[in-house]
């Protein structure tokens, strides 16, 4: 019976192997750019891989995976258009050197099917994003003394542990209210520029 | 066994951990075959093929894939690309693959088409209203957003109820969606009344007879509203706006809140929101002004607010108007006072000063250019006798001469130029309120090109490019010759098929002094070419017609330069009313492109109508033999026309123009066909004519013609017209004398070929400052062509025009004419004689007055030569818009070539053979369509001559030996042409 079921189980995932299936397509297209369903599962997988967690191809995922993809995009062009230098190839290298130094390394990348390049884009890609952020929207904002102020008195309090001093916690505040901010104004620019680009979902990818 | 399903089974396990199952099957194979589905593509399977990174015998790589679905879908011809795969041999697992790339196709604009329209909105507004771009992507959605904003377009024009069907046409072979709208108008709504908000302060009666929405022939109101109309609404609110400004509520505020529609009644309630402002009050002091002027000159009034801004501009340009008048010290204060609420007072006070002359301008220090090419840049003018009698000057009018000047001077190479002026010199040559301006030119070196480097092009390129440029070695090195050679290599190449094409320039200085060395970089880009042109919106038209004009090619490279003169070409067939040039799928990254030509066909009948009226020396003598010279009077006279365009769908015309006066009935059929058999430069035109006419005083005309003629036009200047023409003539009416009716009045027939060289080499044919007008027509008529008559008939014309200084003009004309009979009947007919005189000859005469007359009766009777020469000095008189004229014509029409004189005085009564002169003065009035001409005139020598006193039936009566008046006789008058005439026309003379 095990026998059976084994013969059955192996044709099933064998035939594909002499019928036609779809290697790529598009899922998205951005103006005349196009990012490919097989780009968007390659991403997917480098994130699992990153994250140690199990592929995954749900149609969410994949949406959530081509957004990104679509974002990364537009903030490349934008930083070509506007001669904004941010990190070259060269930084590969040392994004992938943490991973690099684990010992499973090769392993898990034959296992998520992916390679170091794969694996070095994505993180290079992410690193971009973050150097574009940084450059483009953080020296315009501001944080006035009254937004701290008004931060820290919004602050949950609680006899049992009293918050620490406004002065003490002034850098913390000042920190986390730019970065806030720096991401408010990179999502509104992300909004625009996706409106103005024509970005178009193709939804036979995500099925 | 086991191993081999267990190795089948690894990828369906894999995907937990993140192996895709598909590319690890796949990738690395070799490919066997690439098809296409659907098999026939837009594009050629070649370019296909030369467009994929994936080829037959290569291994399967996954970035091979992308790179080609980013390739295809980059061409911008489909809208989705998927590629599958399967193995090219069904029984061999690890063999040779089979790539099955699938396309969807994208469609794109090549027409929008507007059926039903009841305008306004016309169909081209309805066409801009849809945002349907010819050549763009053609998106589905796209058409509910067209429909909106012609449905909106329709709304503001009344068309309340308006509909719209859409329909698109595809033709998947050439990707092209033509859209086509079908209207139902439905009725336009009427206005039926005005509602209005805010601070009105008048009648609302007032208020609804500015807009004019109601109906009513100006202050007669009569019941019912006009029709909703965009323009309509526009302009009711403007008259408003200037109706409020009118009592100086400069300020006031009319707009449109809303239009409320009544779907029962199909009436429509403009919402006006008035806000009528405070009283603004301008006005000057220390100085006169007209409100005229002030209006013109503060801008509030303009503007409808007021600012300080404004105020200020007021405030220079009252000082500007005052010192291009002469008084050059000219200034102007003002101050701003609200003396009671809801009241605000303006008062620019004006303190003019002496009146000024500018009398002299020198120029110092300039080598290269001469003053007088300098002085033509400049506005500053010295005073003269009539135009400009200060002259023209003020501290702007100098600096911005200043910077011309300086410009200049860089535009030729020198970058350092300094133009400077000292003070102004007052009490020029000792004259009190006189001027005197400097203007100090310190050129410095001028600095030339020494060697220029052109990168980045073929070596055919290179050697043209060299011959384009302006900056070649030794000329001026400047910014603006680096300016205009990059617009000349940036056209070479869109030209060319490089629309990408970019240039970048730099320089170096070279070893030489004052000696540049320029480097162009050029790059072209992609080149792209005509993959064909696809033509649309025809109907009527035959589309080889169309064909012919357009000179874009299959193969051709793509120049927006012949696009352009096929569109040009298109429109001088004259029936189209629109001519729309495209590329379809402009964003495309495509090495072949179609050319689109979407054609709109003008409508086929035009009609027009006129009403004029003549008044000249055309009264008297209709049935009678008074004034023979012609009286004032009054020809009122109606036209009517009608033509077809686009005839058989072959872009030739039908017209037919009639005319009924008093003095003519005339009825003219053309039949034209334009760039005849598809020469550009040839024009055949079949014109059959009735014309029954008085305009020769003499005798009443009935004239049944027929003329074919053929036009050629060699250069830009230059042209023949060859013609055959026949035509039959029948005299009546003659008032001469009677033995000579027998022999005069009898029809004749003329058969005549003739042909025309016209070389026009004036500036302006309208208003000519410059250049050369030659003609030569020469005509022979003889019986093998149908002429009942021989003769051969010569007419010369020569006009030449001069400039002195900038707005002075001396035109001189010279109009020689000849008839020689060779045989038939004994005399030339009198309607194919030289009837001359009047307006564009020779101003001493009457129209048509010139020369022999008949000796019993004084009417003219033509001559078989005529010769005449004038002479006009045109200048400026008032303003930039009326001009002067001085003029001497002299000349006559003569008995024949061998009796033309230039003597003086006429020796007798029946003497005709001497050259009359006339000097006089004229006027011109510049407008849209030529100058108005009036033009008053005196001649010392005008023809005398004897008249006949009695009736039509006494001249039967006299006695067939007498055929001359004498002085004696008491039949006889003395009569003569008067002293003085005036003309008064449209254009310049010649």
């Amino acid at each position: 019976m095990l026998g059976h079921t084994l013969v059955a189980a192996g044709l099933a995932l064998w035939l594909p192997a002499l019928t036609a299936e779809t290697l790529d397509r598009i899922a998205v297209t951005v103006g005349q750019e196009v990012i490919t369903e097989s780009q968007v599962i390659l991403d997917l997988r480098v994130a699992a891989f990153l994250d140690r967690k199990p592929v995954d191809l749900s149609s969410a995922a994949k949406r959530q995976s081509a957004q990104r993809l679509v974002d990364q995009l537009l903030i490349l062009r934008e930083a070509m258009d506007s001669h904004v230098t941010l990190p070259s190839v060269e930084a590969t290298a040392g994004l992938v050197a943490p991973y690099k130094a684990e010992s499973d390394y090769q392993a898990n990348l034959e296992r998520y099917g992916i390679s170091e390049h794969d694996l070095g884009a994505h993180l290079l890609a992410g690193l971009r994003t973050l150097t574009f952020t940084d450059l483009r929207f953080r020296p315009d904002v501001q944080v006035s003394e009254e937004d701290l102020r008004s931060y820290y008195d919004k602050l949950p309090t609680s006899a049992a542990a009293p918050n620490p001093s406004f002065e003490d916690s002034r850098d913390q505040i000042e920190k986390l209210l730019v970065e806030q901010r720096v991401l408010d104004a990179l999502d509104k620019w992300l909004e625009m520029a996706r409106s103005a680009a024509g970005v178009h979902y193709h939804e036979k990818a995500f099925e | 066994m086991l191993v081999a399903l267990l190795a089948g089974l690894a990828p369906a396990f894999a995907p937990a951990f993140g192996q895709d199952t598909a590319t690890a099957r796949w990738e690395g194979r070799p490919i066997s075959r690439i098809e296409f589905d659907p098999p026939e593509q837009p594009l050629p399977l070649e370019e296909l093929k030369r467009l994929l990174t994936l080829k037959v015998g290569s291994s399967l790589r996954m970035e091979d894939v992308r790179a080609a679905i980013q390739l295809l879908y980059s061409t911008g011809r489909f809208s989705d690309v998927s590629i599958d795969v399967s193995p090219a041999d069904q029984s061999a697992v690890g063999g040779g693959i089979a790539l099955q790339i699938s396309t969807e196709l994208n469609y794109f604009i090549s027409g929008v088409n507007i059926a039903g329209e009841n305008e306004p909105p016309n169909r081209n507004q309805l066409i801009s209203a849809s945002k349907l771009e010819l050549g763009a992507l053609f998106v589905e959605s796209d058409l509910d957003r067209a429909i909106d904003n012609m449905q909106e377009k329709l709304r503001a024009n009344g068309l309340y109820n308006a509909t719209i069907q859409r329909r698109v046409d595809r033709r998947a072979d050439t990707e092209e969606a033509n859209v086509y709208f079908d209207l139902d108008s439905g009725y336009r709504a009427h206005f039926d009344g005005i509602e209005l908000e805010g601070q009105i302060n008048r009648p609302k009666d007032t208020v609804v007879k500015a807009t004019g929405w109601h109906r009513g022939f100006g202050p007669i109101r009569i019941p019912g509203w006009r029709e909703v109309t965009e323009s309509r609404v526009q302009t009711g609110l403007e008259r408003l706006r200037k109706d409020f400004q009118k009592g100086d509520r400069l300020e006031a505020k009319v707009t449109l809140d809303k239009m409320d529609y009544h779907a029962t009644t199909n009436t429509a309630t403009p919402y006006l929101a008035i806000d009528s402002g405070p009283i603004v009050e301008v006005r000057t002091t220390g100085t006169k002004l007209s409100s005229s002027h002030l209006r013109e000159l503060v801008p509030v009034y303009q503007e409808r607010t007021v600012d300080r801004s404004l105020l200020v501009e007021g405030q220079r340009n009252l000082a500007e108007y005052f010192r291009s008048k002469g008084y050059f010290d000219a200034q102007v204060d003002f101050m701003q006072l609200d003396p009671e609420p809801n009241r605000t007072l303006i008062e620019y006070d004006i303190t003019a000063g002496d009146r000024h002359k500018l009398k002299h301008i020198e120029i110092t220090g300039n080598r290269y250019f001469d003053a007088a090419t300098l002085r033509e840049r400049m506005y500053l003018q010295t005073a003269s006798l009539l135009r400009r009698r200060y002259g023209l000057y003020s501290e702007r009018l100098l600096q911005q001469d200043e910077e011309n000047i300086a410009d200049l001077y860089r535009a030729n190479g020198f970058p350092d130029v300094k133009v400077t002026n000292p003070p102004i010199q007052d009490d020029y040559g000792g004259t009190r309120g006189d001027l005197a301006v400097e203007i100090q030119v310190n050129e410095g070196p001028q600095w030339l090109v020494d060697a220029i480097t052109i990168e980045g092009v073929s070596a055919e390129d290179e050697a043209y490019l060299r011959s384009i440029v302006r900056s070649t070695e030794g000329q001026p090195y400047s910014a603006a010759n680096i300016a205009a050679d990059r617009d000349a290599v940036l056209g070479f190449y869109y030209n060319t098929g490089y629309p990408d094409a970019q240039f970048e320039n730099s320089q170096d200085p070279a070893p030489a002094a004052n000696r540049m060395t320029l480097h162009y970089k050029v790059t072209p880009g992609e080149r792209q070419f005509v993959r064909g042109t696809l033509v649309r919106g025809l109907e009527m038209t035959r589309p080889s017609l169309v064909a012919s004009r357009i000179s874009v090619a299959p193969g051709d490279p793509i120049s927006q330069n012949r696009i352009a003169q096929s569109q040009q070409r298109l429109y001088d067939l004259g029936i189209f009313a629109k001519v729309e040039t495209a590329l379809q799928n402009p964003d495309g990254k495509e090495e072949q492109k179609y050319v689109l030509f979407h054609l709109d066909e003008a409508r086929k009948y035009s009609f027009n109508f006129g009403i004029g009226a003549e008044i000249a020396r055309i009264g008297g003598g209709i049935n009678s033999l008074d004034y023979p010279a012609g009286t004032t009077g009054f020809s009122p006279r109606v036209s009517l026309g009608v033509s077809r365009i686009n005839f058989l769908g072959l872009g030739h015309t039908v017209s037919l123009q009639t005319q009924v006066s008093t003095l003519r009935r005339r009825a003219l059929a053309n039949y034209v066909a334009p760039q005849f058999e598809g020469h550009e430069n040839l024009t055949l035109t079949f014109s059959p004519l009735f014309d029954d006419s008085r305009d020769v005083r003499t005798f009443a005309a009935r004239r049944w013609e027929g003329t074919v003629q053929l036009a050629q036009k060699l250069s830009r200047a230059n042209s023949f017209q060859y013609r055959y023409t026949f035509r039959r003539v029948t005299l009546g009416s003659l008032k001469i004398a009677p033995q000579a009716v027998g022999l005069l009045n009898q029809p004749v027939r003329v058969g005549l070929i003739g042909g025309s060289f016209i070389q026009d080499r004036r500036d302006d044919p309208v208003n000519s400052h410059r250049g050369v007008l030659n003609t030569i027509d020469l005509g022979y008529a003889w019986r093998g062509f149908g002429s009942e008559t021989d003769f051969t008939r010569l007419l010369v014309r020569n006009a030449t025009y001069y400039p002195i200084g900038r707005e002075i003009v001396l035109a001189r004309s010279l109009q020689l004419g000849y008839i020689q009979r060779w045989g038939g009947l004994s005399e030339i007919p009198l309607s194919e004689r030289f009837y001359s005189g009047g307006a564009s000859t020779n101003r001493a005469f009457p129209d048509n007055q010139a020369g022999p007359r008949d000796t019993l009766t004084g009417f003219p009777i033509g001559g078989s030569a005529l010769f005449f020469h004038s002479t006009e000095l045109r200048f400026p008189l008032i303003g930039d818009s009326i001009g002067g004229v001085l003029f001497h014509d002299m000349g006559n029409v003569y008995t024949g070539v061998n009796t033309i004189s230039f003597r003086f005085h006429q020796k007798n009564l029946q003497d005709f053979d001497y050259m009359v002169h006339s000097i006089g003065f004229g006027i011109r009035v510049r407008t849209p369509v030529g100058p108005i001409r009036a033009d008053f005139s005196f001649s010392p020598n005008a023809p005398r001559f004897f008249g006949f006193n009695g009736t039509l039936n006494d001249l039967l009566t006299v006695p067939p030996s007498q055929v001359l008046c004498t002085a004696s006789s008491p039949l006889c008058s003395n009569q003569r042409i008067n002293w003085f005439q005036f003309h008064f026309s449209l254009g310049q003379t010649f």
